[in-house]
């Protein structure tokens, strides 16, 4: 008697670590939506997946990694969730927090200065599920068997957690399911690299546009700004009582922010 | 030892014979489990603050207090009958004891049966009332023992030691009395003291700190094991002391029947505890909002505990994109930035962006002149600059 082969799809649904390479698998895995539609569609499970790691790679501060995280972290805040931050590279601005719509009470920020205690303080926060996200900064070289150890803790915990590591780890081989590279692009875009996903690879990086929420700031055009010391200077406001500044700077371009040559290799 | 058995009853008070103590139990049953239950806690307890096991503890129960303590004396198992009772436990009758011997009088029962009037005449009427009180017919009235105001305890080590167990157990037991002497009163503790005395002079002081008031002594053990982990000992304790001077009473909690978002802030509260206890408590913060021109004070970072910075109000905010630009990483300290070619150079050429917004703040106190602009590096970051009246430029944010 022989049975007949059983289809592909059957197999795939015993067990949840098995996926098909070939398509996109959308494991019912609990996913916050990240906000971007295009970089949604790259994700399993259609967004920032929950209870377990991402590692977000950037080679300096500052390229816009909050930014991309600011929808996906605004839908917990108003959830009322906490969301903590672990060893961040510099203090975190409130006005700029509450400028992108996060609420400053909603963050918890926790630094220590050695790495053993900033692998211990990320351990007991992914085993303690009281968060919303959390965001850990290692930027010392950290050990695969940690981040095994980080994504098995993660498990348990009901939020997304980010891990933002430099850029040259992207050779070393890592336990975490979903690994990107953010790569600078011109304002207000940004590239973003798929090096690791359970799905097929992802060969070209996705831009997403991420502007700040300022009219102030407006895309380069030749020839440059010149450094304004002729240009007629408004004294500032405070930050509680800003009128009618509109119309001393430009407002934002809606042409085409992108630049038109994309280099896929990550330099 | 009165003190920890207030956390059985708020009823205690001390017995006739020295070191015996008399519990009243009988509001407090069910919540026990019923008598034996309670006997066997008791028991357990005991044990557990140290005392060795051949100490012994007698235990006996009656239906009055002077019952009990007849009964504690007898020996016998308690559901003997008090006829039976020998009249060497009752101490009124100590004196007398003798001459009942001789009337052919040895237990409780026949003693009873006499005549009143002439018990009275006999035996004196104080006695007479003693019995009463302990047979139920009058009240017996006690006074009850306070628990003292402010906590304070010393176990002494039997050798100097610098070794984590030891040091662990005996402030297991004083934490113990500890939270016997909380739950009498219902309070809960926000800040232990532990005193680590070393020669006749020298102690180091170990405190620990709760987010809120609690008498659980697993929490309070584990913030303390991880608080003497990570600081050694100077010297080798022989004495340990727990003083525990501020109590709040306990916020009783109503159980949500479906759980859920008060377990996590609990979860929260504890994990903040346990990170406060080993990375320090200023390293666990918060961000608060402030009105003020400086950017550097327009937000703060203070520890978690600690009460919102003066000024702190939550800002009536304007439209976002109304405001200018503010740089998501803040730079503790502006670094300075070297000119090459008229430009500022921070990793390549700085190229500006958008500005300049001036920044001037009360000249009366610290006067600070910034033009603040937003540059952009070599690799497409935007950075957040401004050059003071001098004309150096400093480096102050990055645009997350």
């Amino acid at each position: 008697m022989s049975t007949a082969p059983r289809p592909i799809q059957e197999l795939v649904q015993l067990h949840p670590d098995l996926w098909q390479a070939s398509g996109q698998t959308d494991r019912g895995q609990a996913a916050v939506p990240s906000g971007h539609p295009a970089l949604d569609a790259q994700l399993p499970g259609g967004g920032w997946p929950s209870g377990s790691l991402t590692e977000l790679l950037v080679r300096a501060v500052g390229v816009g990694e909050l930014r991309l995280l600011a929808p996906a972290l605004r839908r917990l805040a108003h959830a009322g969730k906490q969301i903590l931050l672990l060893a961040p590279p510099q203090l975190p601005y409130g006005p700029a927090l509450a400028a992108l719509g996060l609420a400053p009470e909603q963050f918890l920020v926790v630094r220590a200065k050695q790495a053993a205690d900033r692998l211990w303080a990320l351990e007991q926060s992914l085993k303690s599920d009281s968060f919303g996200a959390l965001l850990a900064w290692l930027d010392e070289p950290t050990r695969p068997e940690h981040i095994r150890r980080f994504q098995l803790a993660a498990r348990h915990a009901k939020g997304p957690v980010f891990l933002f590591r430099p850029l040259a780890v992207q050779t070393q081989a890592s336990a975490a399911p979903l690994r990107l590279a953010l790569l600078p692009r011109q304002y207000p875009g940004l590239a973003v690299q798929l090096l690791k996903r359970r799905g097929p690879v992802q060969a070209d990086p996705i831009l997403v546009n991420l502007p700040l929420p300022s009219r102030a700031l407006r895309p380069l055009q030749e020839p440059q700004h010149q450094a304004p010391t002729l240009a007629p200077v408004r004294p500032s406001l405070s930050t509680a009582q800003i009128q009618g500044l509109g119309h001393a700077l430009d407002r934002l371009s809606v042409s085409n922010p992108y630049r038109t040559s994309e280099r896929s290799t990550l330099s | 030892m009165g003190q920890w058995a207030l956390q059985f009853t708020p009823d205690v008070c001390l017995g006739q014979w020295p070191n015996s103590l008399l519990l009243e139990v009988s509001p407090s049953l069910k919540l026990w489990g019923g008598l034996q239950a309670l006997l066997e806690r008791l028991r357990t307890g005991w044990l557990s603050l140290g005392w060795p096991e051949d100490a012994g503890i007698h235990m006996a129960w009656g239906p009055t207090p002077r019952a009990a303590d007849w009964r504690v004396a007898w020996g016998a198992p308690s559901d003997a009958p008090l006829a039976d009772l020998p009249l060497r436990c009752i101490p009124e009758l100590q004196s007398q004891l003798s001459s009942l011997e001789r009337m052919g009088l040895s237990t409780l029962g026949p003693l009873l049966r006499l005549p009143r009037a002439g018990l009275t005449r006999r035996l004196g009427p104080t006695t007479l009332q003693a019995l009463d009180a302990g047979l139920g017919r009058r009240p017996d009235l006690r006074t009850p023992l306070q628990p003292p105001k402010v906590f304070e305890q010393a176990i002494e080590l039997a050798q100097p030691s610098h070794d984590l167990a030891c040091l662990a157990e005996g402030c297991r037991r004083l934490l113990q009395g500890c939270v016997a002497w909380l739950q009498a009163q219902q309070c809960g503790l926000r800040e232990a003291q532990f005193y680590f005395h070393s020669g006749h002079r020298e102690q180091h002081l170990v405190r620990i700190g709760l987010a809120d008031p609690s008498c659980q002594i697993t929490r309070i053990q584990s913030l303390l094991y991880q608080r003497l982990e990570k600081e050694a000992l100077p010297a080798a304790a022989h004495l340990i002391r727990l003083q525990v001077s501020s109590i709040e009473p306990l916020a009783l909690e109503t159980l949500d029947f479906f759980g859920g978002a008060h377990r996590q802030s609990d979860q929260l509260r504890m994990l903040c505890e346990r990170l406060q206890a080993r990375l320090g408590d200023h390293q666990v913060l918060r961000i608060h909002l402030h009105d003020s021109h400086q950017p550097e004070s327009a937000s703060q970072l203070a520890a978690l505990q600690a009460p919102a910075p003066r000024g702190t109000q939550s800002l009536t905010a304007p439209p976002p994109s109304a405001l200018p630009p503010r740089p998501l990483w803040l730079l503790e300290a502006p670094v300075a930035l070297p000119i090459r070619g008229n430009k500022p150079f921070y990793e390549g050429p700085l190229r500006l962006r958008a500005g300049p917004e001036r920044i001037e703040t009360d000249w009366w106190t610290s006067p600070l002149r910034r033009d603040y602009f937003v540059a952009e590096t070599q690799d497409q970051r935007l950075l957040w600059v401004f050059r003071n009246p001098s004309h150096e430029w400093f480096l102050h944010g990055l645009f997350g």
